[in-house]
């Protein structure tokens, strides 16, 4: 009955939206709002000249989800303002994620390490107190309503008296502040102490570490002495464990070159050791690792073979009833499914730079990004903001620098980006780009950031629409 | 519009009646990654387009050929035609939607929303001295 009573749609007015070719011959089109929809060419031309049947599924369909509008839907322009609105709500919270490098001194001599190696001896590397007191400062005067400090180095316990520090004056100030605060120490974990723990126990304290794999590949990355850093961390997991609960320590891996004929031992890896979510991660082109050469070690194509292969892992899993999930698919699909933001500061447009998350570093720069500081070890200070000994907040916050940085990366008005059919759900990379082809906008045709995200986001739509046991296992992670 | 393959070229023909330089150029653009544009010439009405394959450094190109590039191409220029029909029919809507998304936020801190335009209390008329403007 609806298709008999359905008319030729030349009523109905037609929402900016854009598209990229799938495969064969469907697209993928997406609006403003985040909505998409896969089509074939021949409806999406229909669509177009207007020639889609008025209460037909595939009208419902595009009505539904804001591609058009008709006389029935008057608030269809404010549905999608709003959408818009909520996707771009966490710009007015400003910067809420706080990096103090306390320290650059380390244990490790990681190959990919992005920031100088230092001795334990060295104490000239440690952030002073004068300098924490300056960036709890800073830190207090941004508007976002949570704030988390990360402690980050070097190896940050190598100087826990300041973190130590800096957690008791931020909770004083906070007394006042209300805000809700979070630390979190990313660290190693060969130096964890009972001191640190209860020190955490009594603070609430968060742990990030690293878990590149099995012991041997764990260990091939991460060299110290007494070469056990991979026993170091696996204790140290139990500990926090035992001591603060499982889920008070978090953590990541580093793809390298020996990492990408291992994907199912690092998967397996995680599972053994009680996690549950892992991120396959690709490798950044900035400090040790360009001069050790594992940046050039692999391109993006070698890459995407390894997570799609992780990615297919980890389903089997899951659908042998092992739960676990890819961080990086998850944090997509909360962009693709949900009108939410994600936080995550590689996939936000405009890009994160200062309004999303601040390093203030050992001798009191200030850096954009956490791999600011590691460009500026290599001697690059384009994403320097500042110091915190000579500039307010204002001055660093307010300035003509990073203003044009953040304009730069708005994605939604760049070349190839403004009219991609995904753009609604990728974000920029500025250092990526400034490192790898001199741009910070980046040059999409040749950019390794923009391939691989295309070609994730493509995989992930393509399992959604095919519907099948992957299709529920995905949208079971967001 | 017609093609033709030789050499690690490709050779398009297209009437500009059908798309417009603008889509051509788009298109050249995205494909800057494979492609690169040899020659474009625009004369009475048709341009000549010669786009030679781009030697890479990762596996992409290798994994096709100089006709599969060519047919991408030419389902790139018509999807560039059509987006600039989308863009005509729904350029204006984009900016009033953004304008609603963004009308109901605040551009000031709230306590100073009722603030005296007179008394300034932010100091917003004073130039900025680090401008880049």
């Amino acid at each position: 009955m609806p298709d008999f009573e359905a008319t030729c749609g030349e009523t109905y007015t037609l929402l900016p939206f854009t598209f990229l070719h799938l495969s064969s011959d469907l697209y993928i089109l997406t609006n403003m709002a985040g909505e998409y929809v896969v089509v074939e060419r021949s409806n999406l031309e229909d669509l177009v000249f207007h020639r889609i049947l008025q209460g037909s599924p595939l009208y419902n369909e595009f009505k539904s989800k804001h591609f058009l509008i008709d006389g029935d839907s008057s608030v269809g322009l404010e549905l999608v303002a709003a959408k818009v609105r909520t996707k771009y709500s966490y710009l007015s919270a400003f910067t809420s994620l706080h990096i103090f490098v306390v320290s650059l001194r380390c244990d490790h001599s990681c190959p990919y390490c992005q920031v100088s190696r230092q001795s334990e001896d060295r104490a000239a590397f440690d952030m002073t107190v004068g300098a924490a007191e300056k960036a709890l400062e800073h830190t207090f005067r941004s508007p976002s309503k949570s704030i988390k400090i990360e402690f980050q180095g070097g190896e940050p316990l190598l100087n826990f008296e300041l973190i130590k520090y800096i957690v008791l004056r931020a909770e004083e100030i906070n007394q006042v502040e209300k805000r809700a605060l979070q630390f979190v120490i990313a660290t190693n974990l060969a130096l964890l102490t009972d001191e640190h723990l209860e020190f955490a126990d009594a603070h609430g304290m968060y742990f990030s570490t690293s878990l590149d794999g099995p012991e041997d590949l764990h260990n091939k990355n991460r060299p110290r002495p007494g070469r056990n850093a991979h026993q170091l961390v696996l204790e140290g997991i139990r500990r926090i464990r035992e001591r603060l609960g499982k889920d008070r320590v978090s953590a990541l891996m580093t793809t390298t070159q020996a990492s990408l004929t291992r994907t199912k031992d690092i998967v397996d890896e995680y599972l053994r050791h009680g996690f549950h979510s892992l991120f396959l991660r690709s490798i950044s082109p900035y400090g040790f690792a360009v001069k050790t050469g594992q940046a050039a070690a692999y391109d993006i194509d070698h890459w995407l073979d390894f997570y799609r292969e992780g990615l297919s892992y980890i389903f089997s899993l899951n659908k042998q009833g092992v739960f676990i999930r890819e961080e990086y698919a998850s944090l997509l699909l909360r962009k693709m499914l949900t009108p939410f933001p994600t936080g995550y500061v590689d996939l936000q447009s405009p890009a994160a730079l200062g309004i999303g998350v601040v390093v203030f570093n050992y001798e009191g720069s200030v850096y954009a990004t956490d791999e600011s500081r590691m460009l500026a070890e290599m001697g690059d200070n384009s994403f320097r903001l500042g110091n915190l000994s000579t500039d307010s907040y204002e001055d660093i916050f307010g300035s003509a620098k990073l203003k044009s940085l953040i304009l730069s990366t708005m994605v939604e008005a760049s070349p190839c980006c403004s009219d991609c059919g995904v753009v609604a759900f990728c974000g920029s990379d500025p250092l990526f780009h400034h490192r790898t082809q001199g741009d910070t906008l980046g040059y999409k045709p040749t950019s390794g950031f923009c391939r691989k995200n295309m070609e994730i986001i493509k995989h992930l739509i393509t399992l959604l629409e095919e519907n099948g046991a992957e299709a529920q296992i995905l949208r079971s992670w967001i | 519009m017609k093609y033709t393959c030789s050499d690690g070229r490709v050779e398009f023909q297209i009437d500009l009646s059908v798309i417009s330089l603008f889509a051509v150029k788009k298109a050249a653009h995205k494909f800057a990654g494979r492609f690169s544009v040899s020659s474009i010439v625009a004369d009475e009405g048709v341009v000549s387009l010669t786009l030679s394959i781009q030697p890479t450094k990762g596996s992409e190109s290798a994994n096709y050929t100089l006709t599969t590039l060519a047919s991408d191409f030419s389902r790139e220029l018509l999807d560039q035609d059509l987006r600039e029909k989308i863009a005509d029919q729904t350029g204006p809507l984009r900016n009033l939607l953004l304008a609603e998304a963004f009308s109901q936020t605040s551009l000031l801190a709230s306590e100073f929303e009722s603030a005296d335009y007179l008394a300034d209390p932010l100091d917003l008329s004073a130039p900025n001295p680090n401008s880049l403007v």
